[in-house]
């Protein structure tokens, strides 16, 4: 740049005297180069104004529009543009492009919270991992040498062929945390192991937000609909919940539903951040929500304010139980070659038992809910029974004639007694549940975290059901639910998905067929919470007897033990899985997620000769890890967005700047890993290695199978993007440049056909109109996807009979970790989604900087301690140190800490995860019994840890 | 004084505001990254009952009496503010001392931060109480700031009642810090001069929502000059008199109000619900909204539970506030839509 400054003094003076710019020099002659020509463009403002400094400020080179799929998120997406100088992203801001569904709900701008605002300060922070590192020094010393890809790729090639040449796919598996995209990142992962015959964990049992009762009552897991839909409650009750704090964008339709008129409730033991926000804070004792329910359940009945009708046509509560047995009254127990998921009322016209069409074995094209004009099922039959084939007679009894037996010990009294809560409370509750015209329970994930979990699941979705909420606008048991896309699924599990259409409807469900028939003989997911149980090193205080039920007649383990004789288990990790030579981590921290997740450095991970990390970032697991492979940032390559229901809108996550460093996107990292695999063995002559379950495959051909017979590349992950749309139901007629043209965003076209995990039960998709679920059911009469096609309640696995759970009821929370004094619970902090933002500068500056607890000012004067002392929380499991907060929102007895802070930002090394033994819920290894079938992500052993029992003393750092 | 022509201000709904700092982030990544800026939050958020950002700045006086004169003030201290943290990433990650470190607070142990008190509240068990408070400059027309300055370095833009510093006039003598009775101007260590809340002046030049605003998930603040009658600024301050300036008493005429909170109902001895009276104490809010904020929540309660009944309120509606870009009193434009200023860095002789 040549310029030339006139410098005399004359001019000085003159440039001083005006004031304006402090350089002190005549700049007059200063030409600032812009482009070839070294001029100024036209309409580049003068200098004249201190503001224009700030005005600068707020400049940028070009603006990269709908980005930030924030991993994992369970809010759904947000649309953000990216504001991006010389290559750098600046910051972002939410671009706000969601229109009103209709004029009588708000629309769901602007989305998005402080953790997509500091995402782009996350992905430049120290914390990241720009190049392939390899550990020097003992694991976990945490000095790094970086090497380049070639070495790194060549290294674990070695190491994957070395393994499946010699123990097969059973020699390794990947950890996976579920911090991943809807899209080609999710895609790799599982066209990755799944080709190479390697088990992946699936963690959604193993964080603890699977719910089983939700599973079992509603025959699906993640039941809820779209979050505008609250907007349209009139009574609105905040379950186990913290909206305010986990739902941020969608908070607001909670908010705003209250000043439409709708009673705000918030269930919750301590004074939390969502109850500031209600019109009725009810505080039960920490686990017995399901007395309260039950309580309520008992009121509304008492006083016939249950809906009768709604009952009859979509609960199991009118279907018949042995007396004899205590198992429903089966077809197959009466007639010669009966149908076992075949189920009965009793009628009361024609005094005898009438088969139930709803049954899940009844003719396909008679199965409906719709009850004929002459069928009068009865809710409560008197001397209804049955001649079994065995010629003997047994009495029967309804489910609901069984529930009112069981709902005598939730009396207002007893009910009391057990949750704290004032009798007069109760009853109010219940009868202004009962009696709003449309009355919402929000779940929150917390319901999965308690050892009984699963019947306050059951316990609150008999009170939205027998109250007719299930399938009410503004109504129902929800929490939240995803939107299908069975493009990203068939993309990930079958071979070659690019040979599919539409329009070729039979070669769309033969390619499922084919994927299921593979799933079939080698699973691609092992449960992640059987394989921590099973090998992680926490299986004796899981299976402590001491922590768990005290009502259980046998052992804890023996529960385990007969489901695996009886082969009702599925995706089983078994200890053969238990020394791998390699382990590969991706889109999570299994030392944070698992509660005693620290053991597994001296269990799994010590028998590894290989760990890899493919990684955004250093965290618990980085650090015990030998190679970190970085990946990219969420808007450094391309994915779409959890599609979840609350924002019915598709969002992608667009490729807005290179990889910082060497970053590279996780399809490209498998994509070049799987071609040395399979180019190393060729070069061996290894062809037939065998799936962990022993399946034989052709290593060498591998890299043709997992790039779709070579016709998705290294860096075509734009490829699977464009198919996932292709072949969804929900994404017909959206194109990658329609999506783009519409800041990132597009409203959902239809919804899946696929029953399964993914769905809410509503067929019918209206662009206009809130998602409600279970409409197939309410308005269609379509029977619901349990065994008995009903809301089912009673629940007749043998262990369910053993344990005494047939029906929901309230059990005592555990002594989990010792006999102590405090309640240790837990909640999903705001500052960060999981531990991806935990130790960002930026917001740590916003909270102490470090991990804290909260302590009623009581229970804490009584141990010494003041606010901001370090207090050790201790007990027979573990300690870990954490500075305390005093707050009079705590509960006396109650002590809680936010989750996911990394170990290493505790004082000494350990996490709150390190006290809690998780005590195995023994229902959880129920199986093959109907709609009961072991599963990940349906029926699986969950993980806990909010009854954990503790005690604080100072402790001097 | 010099009243300007009009003015601009802001309408924030304490029912609304999750405690999330989307707005605090939004501002800091926008405006205070820069040398000598770490430690500044032009836009806090702080629980309340609590000590607020800097710590106690509620008995650091400032502002005016009730005569009109300047009240004794004091100036906060970086300590009170809480300083910018810097963290040991990178020797914890990348230092090779495994699990003998942790991720540390290099120097002092901090002793205050700009959301210390974050849920701690007042109140005792079961009948706690708290909700939160953004604060943002309140662009007072009335400012005690620009009272205060010796240079008239202060200045009230006169299109919009913005009030900004002259950074090049600021000779950092920092008696605006101290005069602020809302303790809401910051001192740059590094350049000397005094920096605070600019109200996104080159965003609403543009026709843009300051970020705070924009950005805020819980869909709480209204943007809007004071007389427009057609916005829901002139609604909810001058027509319903549900939003209100807080601390009035300290005579500087604020032009950021707040919609008052109403918490759950309370619990008496026996643990049966007590609607005698609010959770949040009557006292407490007249406190910090004067007298006024009484006959504000009663009208939010009969709207509100008029909207329940016949569907209809102009109220409620304001504050469902059914359409997002509506809030914004015109100032609506997308920012990524904006042409980006280009700054000519030379003086024409």
């Amino acid at each position: 740049m040549s310029h030339s400054i006139n410098t005399t003094r004359r001019h000085f003076l003159k440039a001083g005297a005006a004031g304006t710019l402090t350089l002190g020099l005549g700049l007059s002659n200063l030409q600032l180069a812009n482009g070839a020509t070294g001029k100024l463009p036209a309409a580049a403002k003068q200098y004249k104004h201190y503001q224009d400094v700030y005005r600068k400020k707020w400049t940028w080179d070009r603006v990269e529009v709908g980005t930030h799929t924030c991993l994992n998120c369970a809010s759904g997406g947000c649309s953000w543009d990216l504001y991006v100088r010389e290559g750098i992203v600046w910051r972002e801001e939410q671009n706000a492009p969601y229109t009103q569904t209709n004029p009588t709900v708000p629309d769901y701008n602007p989305r998005g919270c402080q953790k997509g605002a500091s995402a782009s300060a996350l992905y430049r922070s120290p914390a990241r991992v720009r190049y392939p590192l390899k550990r020097v020094g003992a694991r976990g010393e945490n000095r790094w040498k970086r090497i380049s890809w070639d070495e790194a790729l060549n290294e674990v090639a070695k190491a994957l062929v070395d393994t499946l040449s010699t123990r097969g796919g059973a020699g390794a598996y990947c950890e996976n945390g579920n911090n991943s995209d809807f899209g080609p990142s999710w895609i790799a992962m599982i066209r990755f192991f799944r080709t190479l015959g390697i088990p992946v964990t699936e963690n959604f049992g193993g964080v603890g937000d699977l719910m089983t009762g939700a599973t079992l009552v509603l025959g699906n897991p993640v039941p809820g609909a779209s979050s505008d839909d609250w907007f349209r409650t009139d009574y609105f009750v905040n379950w186990f919940g913290n909206p305010v704090s986990t739902r941020i964008p969608d908070a607001h339709f909670m908010t705003e539903a209250r000043y439409r008129g709708a009673k705000i409730v918030s269930v919750t033991p301590d004074f939390s951040p969502s109850a500031i926000h209600a019109d009725l804070w009810i505080n039960p004792r920490p686990g017995t929500d399901a007395a309260l329910a039950l309580g309520a359940c008992k009121v509304i009945i008492d006083d016939n304010l249950h809906d009768v009708p709604y009952i009859i046509e979509q609960t199991d509560l009118p279907l018949l139980v042995r007396t004899d047995t205590h198992q429903f009254l089966r077809e197959i127990d009466v007639v010669a070659g009966g149908r076992k998921e075949c189920f009965a009322w009793w009628d009361e016209k024609k005094r005898q038992v009438v088969w139930s069409t709803s049954s899940a074995e009844f003719e396909p094209a008679k199965r409906t809910l719709k009850l004929g004009a002459d069928d009068h099922p009865a809710l409560e039959p008197k001397e209804a029974s049955i001649k079994l084939l065995s010629g003997k007679t047994v009495a029967l009894r309804s489910g609901f004639s069984l529930l009112r037996d069981k709902l005598a010990a939730y009396d207002l009294a007893s009910a009391s007694k057990i949750t704290g809560v004032n009798p007069k409370v109760i009853q109010r509750f219940a009868r202004e549940f009962a009696q709003a015209k449309s009355a919402m329970i929000y779940a929150g994930a917390g319901m999965g975290k308690i050892l009984h979990g699963e019947l306050v699941q059951r316990a609150t979705i008999l009170l939205a059901a027998i109250t007719g909420n299930n399938g009410r606008a503004g109504g129902g048991w929800q929490e939240m639910t995803f939107w299908e896309l069975e493009g990203m699924m068939v993309s990930a599990l079958y071979d070659h998905p690019s040979d599919l259409s539409l329009q070729d409807q039979a070669g769309f469900w033969g390619a499922f067929a084919a994927v299921g028939a593979e799933q079939a003989a080698t699973p691609t997911y092992i449960s992640g919470s059987l394989m921590m149980l099973t090998n992680g090193g926490s299986y004796d205080h899981q299976m402590n007897p001491k922590y768990n039920d005290p009502g259980l007649s046998r052992k804890p383990e023996e529960y385990l033990k007969e489901a695996l004789a009886k082969g009702e288990i599925h995706n089983y990790p078994g200890p053969e899985l238990g020394s791998p030579d390699l382990i590969f981590n991706m889109f999570g921290n299994p030392f944070r997620h698992n509660r005693m997740g620290d053991r597994l450095a001296d269990t799994l991970f010590k028998k590894a000769k290989l760990v890899v990390d493919i990684t955004l970032r250093m965290d618990d697991a980085a650090r015990h890890s030998d190679i970190l492979l970085p990946t990219a940032a969420p808007y450094e390559k391309l994915g779409f967005k959890y599609s979840i229901a609350y924002p019915p809108y598709l969002h992608l996550g667009d490729k807005a700047v290179a990889p910082l460093g060497e970053a590279k996107s996780d399809w490209e990292i498998l994509s070049l890993l799987m071609e040395r695999v399979s180019a190393e063995a060729k070069r061996r002559n290894i062809t037939t290695v065998k799936t962990y379950r022993g399946v034989p495959h052709d290593l060498g051909q591998a890299y043709w199978r997992f790039s779709d017979k070579g016709r998705v590349g290294h860096t075509d992950d734009e490829k699977w993007m464009r198919l996932i749309l292709k072949l969804s139901m929900a994404t017909q007629g959206m194109t990658l440049e329609k999506l783009r043209a519409n800041k990132g965003v597009m409203r959902y076209t239809g919804v899946s056909l696929l029953g399964g995990r993914m769905w809410c039960g509503t067929s019918d998709y209206k662009i206009d109109e809130p998602l409600i679920p279970y409409q197939d059911m309410v308005v269609k009469k379509k029977p619901w996807p349990t065994s008995t096609g009903r809301q089912q309640f009673y629940v007749d696995h043998p262990i369910y009979i053993e344990v005494g759970e047939t029906l929901p009821m309230h059990k005592e929370p555990p002594m989990a970790g010792g006999s102590y004094p405090l309640q240790l619970t837990c909640g999903h902090t705001r500052w960060s989604i999981h531990t991806i933002w935990r130790d960002l500068d930026i917001l740590l500056r916003l909270q102490r900087g470090e991990p804290v607890i909260f302590v009623n000012p009581g229970d804490a004067k009584s141990r010494g301690l003041g606010d901001n002392d370090y207090a050790a929380v201790h007990n027979d499991v573990g300690e870990f140190v954490a500075r305390v907060k005093l707050t009079p929102t705590m509960r006396p007895g109650q002590v809680h800490i936010y989750h996911a802070w990394l170990a290493n930002q505790f004082l000494t090394g350990k996490s709150n995860d390190a006290v809690c033994p998780s005590p195995v819920r023994v229902t959880n290894f129920a199986g093959k019994h109907g709609h009961l079938k072991s599963e990940v992500g349906w029926f699986d052993l969950t993980q806990n840890d909010r009854d954990t029992r503790v005690d604080l003393r100072k402790y001097a750092a | 004084m010099t009243a300007s022509k009009r003015q601009l201000a802001m309408v924030m709904d304490l029912n609304k505001c999750l405690g999330c700092h989307t707005c605090s982030i939004a501002c800091k990544t926008l405006w205070s990254k820069d040398d000598g800026m770490e430690y500044m939050q032009f836009n806090t958020v702080n629980t309340i009952p609590g000590q607020g950002t800097p710590k106690d700045w509620e008995t650091m006086g400032g502002g005016f009496d009730a005569q009109g004169n300047a009240r004794p003030a004091r100036l906060p201290s970086r300590k009170e503010y809480g300083d910018a943290w810097q963290f040991s990433h990178d020797e914890l990650y990348y230092g090779g001392r495994g699990n003998s470190r942790h991720l540390e607070i290099k120097g002092d142990t901090p002793e205050w931060g700009p959301n210390w008190d974050e849920d701690q509240g007042g109140g005792v068990f079961p009948n706690a109480y708290y909700f939160y408070l953004p604060r943002i400059c309140n662009h007072c027309t009335h400012a005690a700031c620009k009272e205060a300055c010796p240079r008239g370095a202060i200045e009230k833009r006169e299109e919009d009642g913005i009030v900004t510093v002259n950074e090049d006039r600021c000779r950092g003598y920092r008696f605006c810090q101290a005069a602020c009775p809302y303790k809401k101007i910051y001192f740059n260590h590094q350049k000397h001069v005094a920096q605070k809340c600019i109200f996104c002046f080159p965003r609403i030049d543009e026709g843009v929502a300051p970020a705070c605003a924009r950005q805020c998930p819980g869909r709480i603040r209204f943007v809007g000059y004071r007389d427009d009658q057609e916005a829901p600024i002139w609604k909810l301050v001058d027509k319903w008199k549900v939003a209100l300036p807080l601390h009035p008493e300290y005579g500087t005429d604020p032009n950021v109000f707040y919609v008052p909170p109403i918490g759950p109902a309370m619990f008496d001895g026996s643990g049966d619900i007590d609607e005698s009276r609010p959770r949040i104490p009557d006292e407490y809010l007249v406190g910090l909204f004067g007298p006024k904020v009484l006959d504000a929540l009663a009208t939010i309660k009969a709207e509100r539970e008029k909207k329940r009944i016949t569907g209809k309120s102009e109220l409620m509606d304001l504050l469902i506030a059914y359409e997002w870009k509506n809030m914004f009193g015109g100032f609506d434009k997308d920012p990524s839509k904006v042409q980006v200023a280009t700054i000519q860095w030379t003086r024409k002789r």
